[in-house]
């Protein structure tokens, strides 16, 4: 069951990435990512001015004697990533047909980021807002855990992702990147970029990623009907292609309004289509993922 | 109206089906779990009003244009009124005479009959085939447009400006002038349409149709009432004795008739000088005339001039009118002296007949009216009258005895006219309220035809002393009377509280002025009473308004008594018609069996093509 999120294609394409390449990440265990911290490593990074309470051992005497300087050598220490994947398993992800279906789109991108962070030994987590949670972990048996509560996922009720995000410290003790997989349908945008900013202010990196189905950016033409929300709280009688164009004014707005205030916080933010290849999707959310490890 | 293929009108139906469409459309959508729902219902509401107005705006056209072709396909075809007589849609010489008895006041539902009459009357008009002319009479004599005229709208504006009136009529006099204007009009189709509530005491009885001698000239009864209107009268009013015989007693004997479908109980009021004194109620069956006596003692002072009956107010009750009845108590209160000082040629010419007339008809005939020239003034006994009715006096010696009798307490009218001059004003100097200095010619703002000027609202002064003017439409034609020319006076003194100005124009100027000397009083008009320089001797509130003035002149200074007296004609409440075979005569034989008729799919066709456009171009913006 686990390893049908993980086709034997889309492994391959996880192993092409290159996830190492010059990232910093914090953490406690050298990794392959380069780390903004100086520490023992044999990678030699730069000299400084000897000051007392240097350790001897990396004064370059060498140098001492070129240049009758007490210089000390600086190494880059290499560091693990630590990543939390948020998914949004709400009523509302349940949407599209197979690739496309959001929370299934939602499951493999968490699944190929995880695979690809631990099979790097960087250390990954999986936070979902229908309770299941595996704190941040980097055992070989972590990858099968959070394959196997993934593959299980099942949408229910609404996000409530501020609620969501705030049990984020509890599965990580230090600093970690938050992805949020959700489509940013479910409740009030204020209260979710506000929870989005504490996280931020506690100290973590979030990244936001919303995951839209392609009928939902166009609102395709169709006969009227009843369009219902899956908790049946929203109801609209609608002909397509009369209230399109407002739908859409509608739509950019909510997006441009997560957009212009994730930016003013420097949070990145990601809009992904369901209907994309997923491994393309995968890669975009890696780099972004990586390059704000660095 | 009425449709050639009436089974194509079914269609119409069909316009019910795009709102059956919409309203079972609705809950048979098909349900899209859609998880932007909330989006859409913002979009939706953010564009519902502009889409909404849009969405009816189509709806409404839509079922426009399916009415309009169900309706073409189904032939309707227009027709003069329903109900008119066959003869009405011809090329024709015409007579239409409306009955402005007070029989036609009666009131069925909102309109009373005389207005329901006019309606016809209007309708007849309009059905009349191009080059058709008409005259406009009336069963009272006062006749609306008595000429054959070929323009309608002048035939419409006559009878809008019809009023019914208070005084008895008389369709037989009526059909007879009718035939005579139709008798000198040569060829062709020549009718006289009767509108008429057919009451008996309009007909002569031996005599219902009074030109049989000429067959060419055909009556056609237009009736304005089917059935027969529940109305109360006080039919008679008996006094006996009177006070000035001896006795301080009063006996009124009041005959109240009913004519209403069930027995009913009504109040019946006695007034003396205006004033309630006793109440009575009468038990009432129809058909059936019902006495009530009242007996009343007269203080040791007390000299009433008149008293009235009155029946309470009943909203079932059809005319109003004639459930209050007046009299005068002794001779000289009720006895009149009418001066003509303009005597014409003929009964008709002279400046006395309006006010002759109408106090004869207001007095249900009585012979307590005496007429005589300006001439014989010296020569006539003035005690013996309450009030005296100077009409277009010339200035001559005999006016002196005016004086005196005004001071001992009698009452004065005087009306102006061609014989006005400074001479006259100079002799009766002690009697008029302010000196007159010649007349003007008076052109009022525009909408008056003519020139001429209405009479604004009664003032309260004048409601007081003529009471019938509260009337609303005693005030209509009160002010529906034109006046082309007036005396001029001098204004009056504000301290002088013995003179007043009881009455004006629209644009001011003084109407009716009043004085009061000695014990007497004048009441001036600055117009004519006959047709000269004024029409409102020929306005319906003329009669009751002079009965009125007459029993104001009567009332001397200071006593504060009101007399009012009311006679109208009791024949006028009788509800006995007659039927109308014996009036109308068989329309002429070159009558079409189907009468004129225009055929309307052509225009609905065109509406047809307008609502499709329509449609199309509110679709294309929505």
């Amino acid at each position: 069951m686990t390893t049908s999120l993980l086709e034997p294609a889309l492994v391959e394409r996880l192993a092409a990435l290159e996830l190492a390449a010059r990232v910093a990440a914090e953490g406690a265990l050298a990794g392959l990512h380069r780390s903004p911290r100086r520490g023992s490593s044999v990678e030699f990074a730069e000299h400084k001015e000897y000051a007392p309470g240097d350790e001897l051992r990396h004064v370059d005497w060498k140098t001492y004697g070129r240049s009758d300087r007490l210089m000390v050598k600086r190494f880059e220490e290499e560091t693990e990533l630590h990543v939390l994947v948020v998914v949004d398993a709400s009523e509302s992800m349940r949407y599209g047909s197979g690739g496309a279906d959001k929370l299934r789109h939602a499951s493999v991108l968490a699944a190929g980021l995880s695979y690809l962070l631990l099979t790097r030994r960087d250390r990954a987590g999986l936070l979902c807002s229908t309770g299941e949670a595996i704190p941040i972990g980097a055992r070989p048996s972590h990858l099968r855990r959070i394959l196997t509560t993934l593959s299980t996922l099942e949408s229910a009720g609404e996000a409530r992702l501020p609620a969501l995000l705030s049990r984020a410290d509890l599965l990580t003790q230090r600093r970690t990147e938050v992805v949020i997989l959700s489509d940013l349908l479910d409740g009030d945008r204020e209260e979710v970029l506000a929870a989005v900013r504490s996280l931020r202010s506690r100290g973590h990196d979030p990244i936001v990623v919303q995951l839209l189905h392609p009928d939902e950016r166009t609102l395709p033409d169709g006969e009227t009907a009843w369009y219902e929300s899956k908790d049946g709280d929203s109801r609209a009688l609608v002909e397509p292609a009369v209230v399109r164009e407002a739908y859409l004014a509608e739509l950019t707005a909510l997006v441009d309004g997560y957009r212009t205030a994730l930016a003013r916080a420097r949070i990145p933010f990601a809009e992904l289509d369901t209907s994309r290849p997923v491994a393309d999707n995968l890669a975009l959310l890696a780099s972004t993922v990586l390059a704000k490890g660095r | 109206m009425h449709l050639l293929s009436p089974m194509f009108a079914l269609g119409a139906v069909l316009a019910a089906v795009p709102v059956l469409i919409h309203l079972f459309g609705r809950d048979r959508a098909p349900r899209r779990r859609f998880p932007a729902a909330r989006l859409l219902v913002a979009a939706q509401r953010r564009r519902a009003p502009r889409a909404r107005v849009e969405q009816w705006v189509l709806v409404v056209l839509r079922l426009a244009a399916i009415l309009a072709l169900a309706l073409a396909l189904a032939r309707p075809i227009w027709e003069r009124p329903a109900g008119l007589p066959q003869a009405a849609g011809l090329r024709q010489t015409a007579v239409i005479i409306i009955d402005d008895s007070l029989s036609m006041s009666r009131r069925l539902r909102l309109r009373t009959l005389f207005e329901r009459g006019r309606g016809r009357a209007r309708e007849l008009v309009r059905a009349f085939a191009d080059g058709s002319e008409a005259a406009i009479l009336s069963t009272t004599g006062h006749d609306p447009l008595p000429r054959l005229e070929r323009d309608r709208a002048a035939l419409l504006d006559a009878i809008d400006h019809a009023a019914p009136s208070l005084e008895a009529g008389s369709s037989t006099t009526a059909l007879a002038r009718a035939a005579s204007l139709l008798g000198n009009a040569g060829s062709g189709i020549r009718r006289i349409y009767l509108i008429s509530d057919l009451g008996r005491h309009g007909f002569d009885p031996t005599q219902p149709r009074p030109f049989s001698a000429d067959a060419d000239i055909g009556v056609t009864v237009v009736p304005v009432v089917d059935g027969d209107l529940p109305n109360d009268a006080i039919a008679d009013l008996q006094l006996s004795p009177t006070a000035d015989r001896g006795t301080r007693r009063l006996r009124v004997v009041a005959q109240v008739r009913s004519d209403d479908w069930a027995a009913h109980a009504r109040t019946v009021t006695l007034s003396v000088d205006g004033r309630p004194v006793a109440r009575g109620v009468v038990e009432l069956e129809r058909g059936q005339a019902v006495s009530k006596h009242f007996t009343y003692e007269l203080g040791p002072d007390e000299d009433p001039k008149g008293v009235e009956l009155l029946l309470e107010a009943d909203s079932t009750d059809s005319l109003a009118a004639d459930d209050r009845r007046g009299a005068a108590l002794d001779e000289q209160a009720g006895r009149l002296l009418v001066v003509d000082g303009a005597p014409g040629s003929s009964r008709r010419e002279d400046e006395t007949f309006y006010v002759e007339t109408a106090l004869r008809a207001a007095q249900g005939g009585s012979s307590r009216l005496e007429v005589i020239r300006e001439d014989a003034l010296g020569r006539t006994e003035l005690s013996g009258f309450s009030g005296v009715f100077l009409c277009n006096p010339r200035p001559s010696e005999a006016l002196s005895a005016l004086q005196p009798f005004v001071e001992h307490g009698g009452g004065l009218f005087v009306s102006v006219g061609d014989n006005l001059d400074a001479a006259l004003s100079s002799q009766l100097a002690g009697l008029l309220p302010s000196p007159i200095d010649g007349s003007r010619e008076l052109s009022g703002p525009g909408g008056v035809p003519g020139g001429a000027l209405r009479l604004e609202r009664p003032s309260a002064a004048l409601l007081r002393r003529l009471p019938a003017l509260g009337d609303e439409h005693a005030q209509e034609t009160w002010r529906a009377a034109r006046t082309s020319r007036v005396a001029l006076v001098h204004p009056l003194a504000g301290d002088d509280d013995t003179r007043e100005v009881l009455a004006r124009f629209e644009d001011g100027t003084p109407a009716v002025l009043e004085r009061r000397v000695g014990k007497g009083r004048v009441v001036t008009l600055l117009t004519t009473v006959d047709r000269g320089w004024s029409d409102l001797a020929i306005q319906p509130v003329f009669p009751p308004v002079l009965l009125e003035l007459a029993a104001h002149l009567g009332t001397r200074s200071g006593d504060g008594k009101h007399g009012t007296v009311y006679a109208l004609d009791s024949a006028e409440s009788d509800p006995v018609r007659i039927d109308a075979s014996k009036v109308s005569t068989p329309p002429p034989t070159s009558a079409p069996a189907h009468p004129p008729a225009r055929e309307l799919w052509h225009a609905l066709a065109l509406s047809l093509l307008l609502l499709l456009l329509a449609e199309a171009v509110v679709g294309l913006r929505g």
